[in-house]
């Protein structure tokens, strides 16, 4: 079997603190090393660009920062069919274009890739290009249970079942 | 697990807030509100003129390159740089490509949807299978309950397109403009290293030298573009703003200042003598008489604006951005630019009208069409095939340059700053009139201006009290339902803002504010 495109996709601003913990992220998970087949990608707040990067991808896993009204560093796991978007908060904007939208388009254009979300509620979202040290601190735990799921589908052609 | 929303947080450029007054049925008055104050200029002085090309292109992720590209012409005034024939084409084509990405972007996935209901596809009837197949994925997302992003914001009214065959076309060009607007980009990032915030226009020309082979990628990927923008975007245009959208074409709702103005821009021999875009003032909306340009001309007011009066005058040379917060009467952080103490819109509606081409006019003639939101549109689609047939011309131009012997892309005898000198960078980006004005002095940024199309659209009231250009586009606009707003959605979009935007309706009545956030 030819080996499935995996890209890890951080998105948000960086400059808003904890918002920017997605690309954040990246710089902890680059630390360990991935075969060809793993891509990790800086989304940052790139809208509708982002949907011909993943238009080839075959599983996709994106950390970004999420307010569920949770306490800070709370974690989600979902995928984008067990979220609801209402129409009349949807924005027309080239910025505020969120990735549940993106996926929407790559849909449309037939080319969606299977995705998986982890979510982080954020402590803060004030200027600063520091993120908080409690949400800093999960990183090492996520990035091990980023793994387990690309481990999950390069043998189970799937993601985990957690 | 419970079902949550991704609320997308705070991940915009800028704010604009539209304030209108509505009275039996129509906007009495408006106001325009910039919400954020960026102190780019400010951060500015003393710096390494060069630096200016880099940060100023940060303003902004979606007009990529134009900041870049005005900023680098200033300083090649102010250094006395002799930009060489190379340089000069490749940041032609550089931007020319944003051209191409940016018009559809905004007709298709910023604007189109104010004017169609999307829901019409579920009764497409006809047989073609490509827009069966469209019609076939609305539908699945509709079952879904996933329909938002093509659910338009505000609800259709009687000017909303929804003959299903009409509206199915549409989606499906819709889906197509996103795969063109990804290609088109990439045409940019050729030439330029990366986009966005293109790294290869500087003071003096360009950095990146192309390959043959580049030059022949960027060729076929612009026979494409043309392809896409000639057959569909233009006619997509067409056949809206000619048919459903007509009443409202000829009725000039949106219409606005009937002042224009464009710089000019693209120039196509190195005395900068002939230029694609024609520079050129229409005043009172007498078209038989385009005057010069004048740059002594341009001031800007801040009566209105959050900021304190400049102590040393006010042309982009001498003004300074320095905020008042608690300053009576101010009501947005964008300034107010006048030309001649008048205001004056910009964009493709006043470059087409300096420029008056034939295929154009005879359509604007023959439909009656009158300067508004749907004539914005018209103007935008035409000169993107405008610009796309001219930039074959400029390839041209270029494989000629690479072939001859001292072929350069950059003047590397004026790379230092001067110690002295100052020089405007005055153009013609996608959404208009982009003027930057650098003074030099010590080596360093002495002062740093721009004047940005938004700031000429959407400026507040002047000195004297007259409403910026989009303020007064917005007077008369019909708003029969106060709920739901979307003709001035329609007439503040046309004029393809690079903000996001929320819109507060005062009911005359109550004075309730009724809170409508709309973003771009």
């Amino acid at each position: 079997m030819q080996s499935p495109k995996i890209m890890v996709m951080g998105v948000g601003n960086i400059l808003l603190s904890d918002e920017g913990l997605g690309v954040r992220f990246l710089d902890e998970l680059a630390k360990s090393t991935f075969p060809d087949n793993v891509e990790l990608l800086e989304g940052g707040t790139a809208g509708l660009e982002l949907v011909h990067l993943i238009q080839d991808v075959d599983f996709l896993i994106i950390v970004d920062a999420l307010n569920a009204n949770a306490e800070p560093g709370a974690l989600f796991r979902f995928q984008p069919g067990d979220l609801q978007i209402i129409p009349e908060q949807y924005e027309v904007s080239f910025h505020q274009i969120g990735i549940v939208e993106v996926l929407t388009m790559a849909n449309l254009l037939g080319h969606a890739p299977q995705t998986l979300i982890f979510g982080i509620q954020p402590k803060s979202l004030e200027w600063g290009l520091e993120i908080s040290p409690e949400i800093e601190a999960l990183f090492p735990r996520l990035s091990e249970l980023v793994i387990k799921e690309i481990h999950s589908i390069q043998h189970e052609g799937k993601f985990g079942s957690t | 697990m419970a079902k949550v929303v991704i609320d997308p947080l705070t991940r915009i450029e800028g704010h604009l807030r539209v304030e209108v007054e509505v009275e039996n049925g129509k906007v009495v008055d408006a106001h325009i509100i910039g919400t954020m104050y960026r102190g780019i200029e400010a951060m500015l002085r003393g710096r390494d003129p060069r630096d200016a090309t880099f940060v100023t292109e940060r303003v902004c992720g979606v007009c990529a390159g134009s900041h870049g590209w005005a900023s680098s012409l200033a300083l090649d005034k102010a250094y006395g740089a002799n930009v060489p024939a190379g340089g000069r084409l490749i940041r032609n084509l550089i931007i020319g490509a944003m051209y191409l990405h940016d018009h559809p972007l905004h007709f298709y996935h910023l604007s189109a949807l104010d004017y169609l209901d999307v829901m019409a596809v579920a009764q497409y009837q006809g047989k073609d299978p490509g827009l069966l197949a469209v019609k076939d994925k609305i539908v699945k997302l509709v079952t879904a309950g996933d329909t938002a992003p093509l659910t338009p914001r505000y609800k259709p009214d009687d000017y909303s397109v929804n003959d299903p065959e009409l509206v199915t076309m549409a989606v499906a060009h819709y889906l197509k403009a996103l795969e063109m607007q990804a290609k088109a980009k990439k045409m940019s990032a050729l030439f330029a290293g990366k986009q966005p915030h293109q790294s290869s226009i500087v003071v003096g020309g360009v950095t990146m030298l192309p390959s043959i082979g580049v030059v022949e990628q960027f060729r076929s990927m612009l026979y494409e573009q043309l392809d896409f923008i000639e057959k569909t975007y233009l006619q997509d245009v067409l056949t809206f703003g000619t048919g459903p959208l007509l009443p409202l074409a000829q009725a000039g709702v949106g219409g606005g200042s009937p002042h224009y103005l464009s710089y000019g821009g693209f120039a196509r021999d190195d005395a900068g003598k002939d230029m694609f875009f024609k520079a050129g003032i229409i005043m009172d909306g007498n078209l038989s008489n385009i005057k010069p340009v004048d740059e002594a001309k341009i001031t800007e007011d801040v009566q209105y604006s959050w900021y304190k009066a400049s102590p040393n005058g006010k042309t982009p040379y001498t003004e300074d951005t320095v905020p008042d917060l608690d300053k009576k009467d101010a009501y947005t952080f964008v300034k107010a630019p006048r030309y001649d103490g008048k205001p004056i819109e910009v964009g493709p509606l006043a470059r087409m009208l300096v420029m008056q081409p034939k295929g154009l006019m005879d359509i604007i003639s023959k439909y009656n069409i009158k300067p508004g939101a749907v004539a914005r549109h018209a103007a935008r689609a035409y000169e993107t095939v405008m610009m796309a047939k001219d930039m074959f011309n400029w390839l041209d131009a270029l494989e000629k340059e690479m072939g001859s012997k001292d072929f350069r892309i950059h003047d590397t005898d004026h790379w230092e700053a001067p110690a002295t000198g100052q020089g405007a960078g005055m153009t013609e980006v996608p959404r208009g009139s982009l003027g930057h004005f650098i003074k030099v002095s010590d080596h360093k940024i002495e002062n740093y201006q721009m004047v940005v199309p938004t700031t000429w659209n959407f400026s507040p009231r002047d000195d004297k009290g007259v409403r910026g250009p989009v303020e007064e586009a917005l007077i008369g606009v019909p708003v029969p339902d106060l709920e739901n707003p979307v003709n001035i959605v329609r007439v503040v979009r046309s004029y393809d803002p690079c903000l996001a935007c929320a819109i507060h309706l005062i009911h005359p009545e109550t004075n309730q504010i009724k809170k409508f956030r709309i973003g771009w």
